[in-house]
């Protein structure tokens, strides 16, 4: 029955698609559609409209050849059976269109009925694919290699991975839905958001900068230990390290947890444990050394070696900075390996 | 322990003097013995038809040739129609509600005092139980279409207080075989939270070798500096030896190396 379903409108489409530059398909306003845009190496432009229909305009098509008359086009992607060089299929609630040709200017703008969840992916790397999508509420999920990608008055939940490009997404409201993650290779990604949203931001820029002009707070642990650890202090002849920990953290499965070999344990007034480890003249002394001999690697990951007491768990690294908005909420992840993160209040 | 000890501590827990320890004994049995179990849960329904029963009021027709023939006594008897104040009519109707009300209060009592012994132990069975359905939720948002459903199946493994070996196993799956960079990246960071598992330290390695993004693979040294993990090396100087690694992979690979080394 559904595959009867599908010839009906493929063929009903055929028809009405005959404008070579425009193709048409209705969807029913009942369900929801997940539309996947496989391998279109071209620039990409989504945007809503209030009718239940997708409706492809394409331009800057390559021309046919003379030759070519009263033959079809064998592609990649399979049979041409919208016209315009895109080939569709619908299996239950995906509509997935696969690109046969590239070209330089080539471009495909759809419009799509709210109903629609988008997934795109394109491989292609011959040129930076511009990539706008706007209005959409559903969630959206982009893999591009080299292109950049501009979302506006979205809400989320948004994936997105560009090895090359930038990100920019501008959301009219957030989506409480599920977790959003952005990550670029190389590449700025930039989030305008509205200031009263309740979210909980984990960014990281590895070799860039982040700048913000919302309100964050930072959450406890940036690099995650189960407590805190103080200073050395010289106590006759000796040193100690203090070690402090709340008593709830160390029920949680998974840290390790560091029991003192020469220490001891004491509970303060407000249930707080403490531990403290004596240290000798010479030991100290010997660390001391060590950390002069560090080479430049060792030094880059000093933070790291500084905290690998096995007090400390890790998901340093992971992310730069984690904090809330608004005392938190959805969670959005974004990373760049090379670039800037812009988080900007909409104004 | 048999089934006619069971019964004799079922009678106990009835009149609420049953201890913790017979409690748990008698769990346990309940847990083997379908037939104890059946006359344990019947036990318990009692409880719950006495918790919901209607107060009780005579038949109307029944209670009126009652109430005649008490009159003709007391008649007989010269007995005045009051008692203490209350009017006899009032008399059988409030014996019997204040019998059953009685009956319902002894029952509660000894319900109450029962339960303040197994209240620990509920707590801990709610607290297992909620800990099984996060595992269960994770296993099923991992399958999900949606990226997004799938990365916040990642998170949730923050909140749990015991993972169960399937979730491990489907989140290194995740890790190796999602499609999705931002998922697999989301299955890293969850896994990393278990490095002292030795199960999960193999599987990151392995993971480690097949990568083949980027920015994962920058992560994944990161990480594996930080774990001191030694048996990484061999697969980061394949990393800088490469050709096809991208230069910013390679320059933290020789970084790592360095501290490894």
């Amino acid at each position: 029955m559904k595959t009867l379903v599908c010839y009906l409108m493929v063929s009903g489409l055929l028809i009405t698609g005959v404008f070579s530059q425009q193709f048409k398909t209705t969807l029913s306003d009942k369900r929801e559609y997940n539309l996947k845009l496989i391998d279109i190496e071209a620039d990409l432009k989504i945007e809503t409209h209030s009718g239940n229909e997708i409706i492809i305009q394409a331009t800057s098509l390559p021309t046919t050849p003379e030759k070519a008359k009263g033959l079809h086009p064998l592609t990649k992607s399979g049979i041409d059976n919208t016209g315009i060089s895109l080939n569709m299929e619908i299996l239950d609630d995906v509509i997935a269109f696969t690109g046969g040709k590239s070209s330089e200017r080539l471009k495909y703008e759809f419009k799509i009925p709210g109903n629609v969840n988008v997934f795109i992916s394109n491989p292609g790397f011959t040129r930076i694919y511009d990539i706008r999508l706007s209005g959409i509420s559903k969630e959206i999920e982009i893999v591009v290699s080299t292109g950049n990608i501009r979302m506006e008055n979205i809400t989320g939940p948004v994936i997105a991975r560009t090895d090359k490009g930038n990100v920019d997404i501008i959301f009219t409201r957030l989506s409480q839905e599920g977790p959003m993650s952005v990550i670029c290779q190389t590449g700025d990604i930039d989030v305008t958001i509205q200031p009263q949203e309740k979210a909980t931001f984990k960014l990281s820029a590895n070799n860039g900068d982040i700048y913000t002009d919302l309100d964050l707070e930072e959450s406890e642990h940036t690099f995650g230990s189960l407590g805190w650890y103080n200073f050395v202090t010289p106590k006759s002849g000796a040193y100690s390290f203090y070690y402090g920990f709340n008593p709830e953290d160390l029920g949680r499965k998974g840290f390790r947890f560091y029991i003192p070999e020469k220490g001891k344990i004491k509970i303060d007034e407000e249930g707080q444990m403490e531990f403290e480890e004596k240290w000798d003249k010479s030991e100290i002394e010997s660390l001391q050394n060590r950390m002069k001999e560090f080479s430049d690697a060792q030094k880059y990951y000093s933070k790291a070696l500084a905290l690998s007491h096995p007090l400390f768990y890790y998901d340093f690294f992971f992310y730069d900075f984690k904090g809330d908005m608004n005392g938190g909420g959805v969670e959005i992840a974004m990373k760049t390996e090379n670039g800037n993160i812009y988080l900007r209040q909409a104004k | 322990m048999n089934c006619k000890e069971a019964s004799d501590l079922m009678q106990e827990y009835i009149s609420g003097d049953i201890n913790e320890n017979d409690l748990n004994k008698l769990k346990r049995h309940m847990e083997e013995c379908e037939k104890c179990h059946h006359e344990f849960m019947e036990i318990e329904n009692i409880g719950k038809v006495f918790d919901n029963m209607p107060d009780l009021q005579p038949a109307s027709h029944s209670s009126e040739f009652l109430d005649e023939t008490i009159q003709q006594e007391y008649n007989k008897a010269g007995i005045s129609k009051t008692f203490i104040g209350i009017s006899r009519y009032f008399l059988i109707p409030a014996g019997i509600a204040a019998s059953v009300v009685l009956f319902i209060a002894g029952f509660i009592m000894g319900r109450t005092q029962n339960e303040n012994h197994s209240k620990d132990q509920e707590i801990m069975a709610l607290r297992k139980e909620v800990n099984e359905t996060k595992n269960l939720m994770i296993l099923n948002l991992i399958k999900q279409q949606s990226a997004s459903k799938r990365i916040m199946a990642a998170s949730y493994v923050d909140q749990l207080e015991e993972i169960k070996p399937e979730v491990m196993e489907a989140l290194v799956y995740s890790l190796n075989n999602d499609y999705s960079a931002n998922v697999r990246l989301a299955a890293l960071e969850a896994l990393s939270r278990y490095t002292d598992n030795p199960f999960v330290r193999v599987e990151l390695v392995n993971s480690f070798e097949n990568e083949k993004d980027p920015v994962i693979q920058l992560n994944m040294i990161n990480m594996m500096v930080l774990l001191n993990e030694k048996s990484s090396t061999p697969i980061m100087q394949k990393l800088v030896e490469d050709d096809q690694t991208p230069a910013f992979v390679k320059e933290q690979a020789k970084k790592g190396l360095e501290v490894l080394l």
